[in-house]
């Protein structure tokens, strides 16, 4: 809060400093009649001192690509002979934040600006200085580790899946250098968790030999001495049995800081602006390997294949190995470094390829394991058709009935990070009033996009309920268990509107962010739930939402998102704070206008 | 060659006669144990990770790969008789090898007997060394993500010059530290390659197309907001190392053209910066300072019309002594075959066709065509150069055999190899180039881009020894050949007379296997224009028992046997020119063989 208003003083004392005429401009044509232009200033967010040298991009529909210029020594650009139309502009230095114009935070979408005919736009960015995290990885033996990844990693909500997932910016990777330091800088502020990565972490291990071993072996050597050259009578030969079995296999893994190998035990690490954090340090350990081993029924005529793969959600690494189970069932998995894993197992008839479509899965199976440097053994994994959920469908109304009526976009079901190409739900078949889904995977399941009917009718067709084995479907996460025939999908032919316009505090139409609205309830907020939306305003300055639900809501105004961001609970909790409260009624028509959320 | 093929395969036979009925009763009983140290100190090292390959194990398994403790050792057993390679890895150091007696030295295989228990496999390795330093622009601001490459000084083909070893970029404060060096002699430079693209292909960057793939070949893989800068109709792209260039002045853009440190446009006139095993070098500071440039554009027009969608190199004229070519300024050509260099500092350039890196082969999809044209770039801009590229060019010719006694061989058995004779030629045409014979004896090449080249043979004949290889009566295996249009009356003449030189190694102990024997021409005109593989300039090693054997074309040379530390030097003329001083001289005339023993000596 402070700093903020600190911040704001120099703000207003630049506003004085106009662009003149020498600041730099893009190496264009002559600006043509009626052209516009679109200038500014690049400065420290904090210090407000100019950056020289950043580069300043302009994108929007009039141009076939973005423009980039350099700022002066005195931090100043101008893009001259823009057409008239709408642009937004981003800056960006080595070192700094990128930041979008008019965005409060970096990576988020900023204003949009609108130039009229020959119109002049005033446009200044500042750059919040990059944040730096460095330290230095060492072995066990305090000796530098060279050439490690180091990365820090930080949860976004993936609007496509519907969770929030770790992922590196991109400037969140370093590699330590030949005194094992590390030092990665131009990071937005905010919280990271820190791996350092070995480079061929699990993918072979390697043996530790034991004290008796090598002692074993020198005195093998000195009892041959001279006297067994090769061609002489040799001793007989040193027993090998017992001597390998004391060895440890062991490999590399990432440690997250201060030190461990899963990412739930992590401290994250919190940088504000311009910070520069030491001594975020690593110790690096070979860690012994596991064998994994047990057995799968095997069904009459098929084989089973198996898959283990790391379910870590922030590095799922080394990949997903395959195995195929023996004629009895057996199954093993070597070398397998510590962390938690997903066993799979697919029985495919004979004359199926691996890798198939559900439907031709005849049987299926998965279990979870936690590998902690023993090796895992006796893991009993039972085999279990895939489901069938059909049923009827119900029309209330009186519009024609379609008969495309299901085919959703195929989801991505639940299964938990870092699984490659998870199966998706297979569409629906709709027979007259019937429908019927087959091949189904038990789990929870994620829609990519809305549910057909949900936010956008289905000719004259909304969806109202999917009711399976006496549950909604469309209140809570998709979760699949159990087949079943007697399903009831109902589609009603009238819907809730909900509209109105934004009008900023000079009473100015708002043209550009969102409305959000949302179930009062914090269970409905879920991933493509029929009880949130998030509607963009038009460029008159109006949303509408339709089908939402008789129900409670909260309704606010912001251009701080990003596409179906809306989903994560986490900003509906930040929005709720400044939200407007609703109360809807079924199939009601409503106008509710709204001024931006402070 | 052939003598030694001989010796081999006999040596082969023998070993195979005494060997299989040993094979069945090998004891599998064989047994190494070693150490790896530090070659400095002696000190054993821990956490190496230690593999070995040779014959595998009972079953057919591999070797386990060990990870030392903090004694250094190793242990591997139940070990076949045969040849172990032993190699030993850790981050920080160069990778260690046994029988590696230098840093980059050759590894040797251990030789296990059956039964054998070998108690002294001693590993040596040497930790890298660093240099680091600052890099500021001309107002002193610290420059971040700037690329710094460390060149290592390297003999090639009788040349001295600088190669690419290792890089790093500068960080928030404008520091950069580059590892992983092996001891050597070192230049550093701020060297960043400029890439550009035509703007009317812009839209097919990143996406699978012809142009994408062309474009993401150079560099130019995706086009960002900010990631480029349009000049006239270029795009220059922006990052990867290079400095953000200043603004605009009156349409003009400023670049900053590669400086070496301390203050040097060239590599010639670098600091050079001497390494050991683990230095650290600090203070290799940098000051960029921006150069004006101008726009040099134009058309390449090729015998079929304009030679399209064609990655272009300009590079500058004094980059023999520096490999600078892989970081030279680079674009595309568009669909109209027309190109732009937006900005090029003024100076000396050779206009390059590039050759397509990833496929091995130059780079246009039907026809080769090849364009090496000096530019000179002043202080306005050059603009529709037409660039005249030129068909590709075959060099053939025939096979020949000299025979006394014996009937010719089969003349399909023989590959005629045409070896670039200097970098520029290499960095168009690759390391050289295979022509196999018919069974008239005649061969011609590929079309290949003209230059100097040197015509040499990849193996002889059975009982047959290369003699020489001429062009209009013109020896062109000592001395390159320069190829401008088709060449097609290369004689290569094999002989059944043969000549070399063979002896016995010694040092004061007696028989000396490490040691090197080199064997080079006493005319010092020929030692730095020979090629990659030359002919007469040769190193050998003795083998088990210090014996060696070589076979020589006519001549005079010098011969010496040096210790293996310091044979890494052996193209360079002025080692040679030292160990001159202390070789013994001698003559082979054409069919003579000549027996000279040696004492290993170092040179100073």
């Amino acid at each position: 809060m402070r700093r903020s208003r600190l911040a704001a003083v120099p703000l207003t004392l630049l506003a004085i400093v106009a662009p003149h005429a020498q600041q730099p401009r893009d190496n264009q044509s002559p600006t043509a009649a009626g052209q516009g232009r679109i200038a500014g200033i690049v400065t420290d967010a904090r210090e407000s001192r100019a950056l020289r040298r950043a580069r300043v991009s302009v994108s929007g529909s009039e141009l076939t690509r973005s423009r980039t210029v350099i700022t002066a020594d005195d931090g100043t650009f101008a893009f001259d002979g823009l057409p008239t139309g709408r642009y937004s502009v981003s800056a960006t230095k080595d070192g700094y934040v990128t930041m979008n114009y008019g965005a409060a935070r970096p990576v988020r979408p900023g204003r949009v600006l609108t130039l009229a005919p020959g119109g002049s736009i005033r446009a200044d960015l500042r750059l919040p200085i990059g944040s730096v995290i460095t330290g230095t990885v060492l072995t066990l033996d305090g000796e530098p580790a060279v050439g490690i990844a180091v990365n820090a990693y930080t949860s976004q909500y993936d609007g496509g899946r519907g969770e929030r997932r770790f992922s590196i910016p991109p400037t969140g990777s370093a590699t330590t250098d030949d005194r094992g330091i590390y030092r990665m800088f131009g990071l937005a502020e905010g919280t990271y968790l820190v791996a350092a990565v070995p480079r061929f972490f699990g993918n072979a291990d390697v043996q530790i030999l034991t004290q008796a071993e090598i002692r074993s072996a020198l005195a093998d050597v000195r009892q041959a001495g001279v006297s067994t050259r090769p061609g002489m009578a040799a001793p007989p030969p040193p027993s090998n049995a017992g001597v390998v079995e004391g060895r440890r296999a062991v490999t590399l893994t990432p440690v997250f800081y201060p030190g461990t190998s899963l990412s739930e035990r992590a401290t994250p690490v919190v940088v504000r602006t311009g910070e520069v954090r030491n001594g975020v340090n690593f110790d690096l350990d070979y860690v012994p390997t596991s064998t994994v081993e047990g057995m799968v029924t095997i069904p009459q005529g098929m084989r089973v294949q198996l898959s283990i793969a790391n379910t870590d959600p922030v590095v799922p690494g080394p990949g997903t190995r395959i195995s195929s189970a023996s004629d009895e069932g057996r199954f093993v998995f070597r070398s397998i470094p510590p962390g938690t894993y997903s066993i799979r197992a697919r029985a495919y008839p004979f004359n199926v390829r691996a890798g198939a479509q559900p439907a031709e899965i005849s049987m299926w199976g998965e279990t979870s394991v936690v590998v902690a440097g023993e090796d895992v053994t006796g893991i009993a994994l039972a085999l279990q058709p895939p489901l069938t959920i059909s049923g009827r469908v119900v029309f209330e109304g009186t519009g024609p009935r379609v008969p495309d009526l299901l085919s959703m976009r195929v989801p991505i079901p639940a299964f938990p990070a870092g699984i490659s190409n998870p199966i998706g739900l297979p569409s629906a078949v709709v027979d007259g009033s019937r429908f019927s889904i087959s091949g189904v995977l038990p789990g929870q399941y994620r829609f990519t996009s809305p549910p057909r009917g949900i936010r956008a009718a289905i000719g004259p067709w909304w969806m109202k309920s999917m009711i399976l084995n006496g549950r909604e479907m469309l209140d809570a996460p998709l979760e699949l268990r159990e087949s079943t025939d007697e399903g009831v999908i109902t589609l009603g032919d009238k819907a809730s509107e909900l509209s109105g316009v934004v009008r900023a505090a000079d009473g100015s139409l708002m043209t550009d962010g969102f409305v959000v609205v949302f179930a009062l309830e914090p269970r409905f907020w879920f991933h493509q739930s029929r009880r949130v939306a998030g509607a963009r305003l038009s460029s008159q300055g109006k949303y509408v939402v339709r089908n939402l639900p008789a129900g409670e809501y909260l309704v606010a105004v912001t251009n701080e998102i990003d596409l179906n961001e809306w989903f994560d609970p986490e900003l509906l909790k930040v929005l709720a704070r400044s939200a407007v409260r609703l109360s809807l009624r079924e199939n009601e028509p409503r106008t509710l206008d709204l001024s931006p959320s402070r | 060659m052939i003598i030694s093929q001989h010796v081999l395969s006999l040596a082969l036979l023998v070993a195979l006669q005494i060997g299989m009925p040993s094979h069945q009763a090998d004891s599998l009983s064989g047994l190494i144990v070693g150490q790896v140290v530090d070659a400095e100190n002696g000190r054993p090292i821990m956490g190496v990770v230690v593999s070995m390959s040779g014959p595998v194990g009972p079953g057919g398994a591999g070797h386990p790969r060990i990870l030392t403790g903090d004694d250094g050792r190793f242990v591997f057993r139940g070990l076949r008789r045969g040849n172990y390679s032993i190699f030993a890895a850790k981050p920080g150091y160069i990778e260690g090898a046994h029988g590696r007696t230098r840093p980059a030295g050759p590894s040797v295989p251990l030789q296990l007997a059956d039964g054998e228990r070998n108690g002294d496999a001693i590993i040596r390795m040497w930790k890298h060394a660093s240099i680091s330093g600052t890099v500021v622009d001309e107002a002193g601001e610290r420059l971040v993500a700037v690329r710094v490459q460390a060149y290592r000084r390297t003999v090639i083909s009788g040349r001295r010059r600088y190669v690419p070893t290792g890089s790093a970029l500068t960080d928030d404060r404008g520091i950069y530290r580059i590892g992983g060096l092996v001891p050597g002699d070192y230049i550093v430079g701020a060297v960043a390659r400029q890439t550009n693209i035509p703007l009317s292909m812009e839209g097919g960057i990143g996406v699978s197309s012809t142009a994408g793939e062309t474009a993401t070949r150079i560099g130019a893989s995706r086009v960002t907001p900010g990631s480029m800068l349009q000049v006239r109709d270029a795009g220059l792209m922006l990052g990867a190392g290079a400095p953000i260039p200043p603004p605009f002045e009156n349409g003009r853009l400023a670049t900053y053209p590669p400086t070496f440190h301390p203050n040097a446009p060239t590599g010639d006139s670098a600091t050079v910066i001497p390494l050991g095993a683990g230095a650290e070098y600090l203070g290799a500071d940098l000051q960029l300072k921006p150069v004006r440039t101008v726009s040099v554009s134009g058309y390449v027009v090729g015998p079929a019309g304009a030679v399209t969608m064609t990655p272009l190199r300009l590079i500058a004229a004094d980059t023999i002594d520096v490999a600078l070519d892989n970081d030279a300024t680079s674009t595309l050509t568009d669909r109209s075959g027309r190109f732009t260099f937006p900005a090029v500092p003024s100076g000396h350039y050779n206009l390059r066709l590039q050759r397509d890196s990833r496929r091995g082969e130059w780079s246009l999809s039907d026809t080769v065509v090849w364009i090496d044209l000096p530019v000179s770039v002043g202080g306005e801009d050059i603009d529709n150069l037409v660039v005249e590229a030129q068909p590709g060019v075959h060099i053939g010719g025939r096979i020949e055999f000299e025979g006394t006694a014996q009937s010719a061989p089969p003349t399909s058995s023989v590959s005629v190899i045409i070896e670039p004779a200097d970098p520029v030629s290499a960095g168009m045409a690759g390391p050289g180039i295979f022509a196999r014979a018919n069974t008239a004896g005649e061969f011609q090449t590929q079309p290949l881009p003209g230059g100097r080249y040197y015509v040499r043979v990849q193996n002889s004949p059975s009982g047959w020894m290369f003699k020489s290889a001429t062009a209009d009566g013109h020896d062109v295996v000592d001395t390159p050949m320069t190829v401008a249009a088709d060449l097609l009356n290369v004689v290569v003449t094999f002989t059944d007379r043969w000549s070399g030189i063979r002896g016995i190694v010694q040092n004061q102990h007696g028989p000396d296997p490490s040691a090197a024997v080199l064997i080079f021409p006493t005319d010092p005109e020929t030692w730095g224009s020979a090629g990659a593989s030359p002919r007469r300039v040769r190193l050998i090693r003795p083998g088990k028992t210090g014996d060696y054997s070589v076979n020589l074309p006519g001549g005079e040379y010098y011969v010496l046997a040096v210790p293996d530390g310091q044979s890494g030097e052996w193209q360079d003329p002025a080692f040679l020119d030292a160990a001159s001083r202390a070789a013994a001289r001698i003559t082979i005339r054409e069919g003579e063989r000549k027996s000279q023993d040696l004492r290993t000596r170092e040179i100073r």
